[in-house]
């Protein structure tokens, strides 16, 4: 679950007064299944939402809330035991609340996961930094902010044969 | 791992502090400068179009739309969010309209009545000002949105899409177009997401639009029992999303303009604002709130929907 911080960047066909526009962003990704690749680096896919709020009004105009709804697959590396740098990389579905309009959004990840817990615990608690970039047909924002994440460990036992 | 976690904190806090709303000043009140028309055609009784003559039925509702929609908004002039001495004309054409000057809405006046606001009043109109055009009336298919009156004559005027919209691009500041009439929706600019639609050129930054139903549909008008008279479902659910207030006890009097624009209207006043949110009432919430009217109270899935501007960008119509 991240909170952050949220720029649009508007794009010279908009005319707008401002180089960048604020809002406020809370959202997560639903990680159902995580797949190791040796043993420092993991392989994971989601389901990401985020709801991010109108931009702070700045004269006659603000930028319009949105809701943005999709799937992410992040790569995480083991850089020590308590510390985790993520890449990532989502597919999303945005849509402006006032006027339910959807457009599609490519959202490009990085966030650094620094755990509060011990390896040995079952549900494991990490602090994470994301910095991330939305790409739009339109405009492009930046958003970064400080987010929890808890991963909880169930190894799925592998049949055999006798 | 403590510089890395100090670094990121300091990547978050810098991008933080470049919101610029939080330290740029904001720019002083809008002043609003409005133009509300609004025809019974009474008088116009046809219009002439590519050598084809079209009846005009007569309609009431827009009589009392525009009356009231330009007193709800002339109350919503709050000084705490506008800049007093923004200017406001209403032209009507009504059965006994008997003003000593009638201001009719035909075409070169509409034209002329908007340039004054950006030639007459260059000094006074600014970036940060509204120019909002309230029309309701008869709108025709083939880019003829708005069927004006014409001087001395029974055949109307048409204002295509184009002139309305060259008209309006000269004046500074941001301009809000709503018109109810039949198959409006075409005055609405596609948003040009993709970058090969913003060569087109049609999209016009600054000007949104409301329109009471889309480009193929026509828009209705009725006599609400709870009121008592007639409007037009627009303008009527436009009234509930700005908060004016139907009921026959409360009444307001104002004066449209000054001079021989002058006009005094008495209608019920204004109670709430149920598209308040946050403090800001946005053209994107009231046109959130017809809509959702349309389609749930009235069920009209596909019989009239109301089209906006789309995109990222919404504008603030009202701020407490």
């Amino acid at each position: 679950m991240d909170v952050l911080w949220y720029g649009s960047i508007p794009s010279e066909f908009h005319h707008d007064p401002l180089p960048i526009r604020s809002h406020l962003s809370i959202g997560g990704t639903f990680t159902p299944a995580v797949f190791p690749i040796g043993d420092t680096v993991e392989l994971s896919a989601g389901l990401s939402g985020y709801y991010t709020t109108r931009s702070i009004v700045f004269g006659t105009t603000f930028w319009r809330p949105f809701m943005a709804f999709g799937t992410s697959i992040d790569m995480s590396l083991y850089i020590s035991p308590s510390f985790v740098g993520k890449i990532g990389t989502a597919l999303l579905l945005g849509m402006y609340l006032p006027t339910w309009e959807l457009a599609p959004i490519w959202r490009l990840q990085l966030a650094g996961e620094y755990a509060l817990t011990e390896q040995s615990q079952r549900n494991r608690w990490f602090v994470r930094i994301p910095i991330s970039v939305d790409i739009r047909s339109d405009y492009i924002s930046v958003f970064a902010g400080i987010g929890f994440s808890c991963r909880i460990n169930r190894l799925i036992a592998k049949e055999q044969n006798r | 791992m403590r510089r890395y976690l100090i670094f990121s904190l300091g990547i978050l806090l810098s991008t933080i502090f470049i919101s610029c709303e939080l330290f740029l000043t904001q720019p002083p009140k809008p002043k609003l400068h409005a133009m509300y028309i609004g025809l019974d055609y009474h008088y116009t009784i046809s219009v002439e179009s590519n050598d084809n003559t079209y009846n005009l039925s007569n309609i009431t509702g827009p009589i009392q739309d525009i009356k009231e929609v330009a007193v709800a908004i002339e109350q919503l002039k709050s000084e705490r969010y506008f800049s007093q001495g923004g200017s406001s004309i209403l032209l009507v054409e009504e059965e006994d309209f008997d003003a000593p000057v009638q201001l009719l809405p035909t075409q070169n006046g509409i034209k002329n009545r908007i340039e004054t606001y950006y030639k007459g009043n260059s000094n006074e109109i600014t970036e940060n000002d509204i120019f909002l055009l309230y029309y309701t009336g008869h709108g025709g298919s083939a880019d003829m949105p708005m069927i004006v009156a014409s001087e001395g004559s029974p055949v109307g005027e048409v204002i295509t899409k184009k002139e309305i919209t060259d008209w309006v691009k000269p004046i500074q500041g941001k301009k809000i177009i709503i018109l109810d009439s039949c198959f409006s929706g075409q005055v609405v600019d596609e948003y040009p997401r993709e970058p090969d639609e913003r060569d087109i050129g049609s999209y016009v930054p600054g000007t949104f639009f409301l329109s009471a139903s889309a480009a193929s549909q026509t828009a209705k008008e009725a006599r609400f029992i709870e009121i008592d008279h007639r409007h037009g479902f627009f303008s009527y659910y436009f009234l509930r999303a700005i908060g004016w207030n139907h009921s026959p006890e409360a009444t307001s009097q104002m004066e449209i303009g000054t001079g021989e624009h002058m006009r005094d209207i008495t209608v019920p006043g204004r109670i709430d604002f149920p598209t308040l949110n946050g403090g800001v009432m946005s053209l994107g919430d009231i046109y959130r709130y017809i809509s959702d009217y349309f389609r749930f109270t009235e069920r009209w899935i596909t019989y009239q929907t109301p089209q906006t501007t789309l995109g990222p960008i919404d504008l603030i119509l009202f701020q407490q």
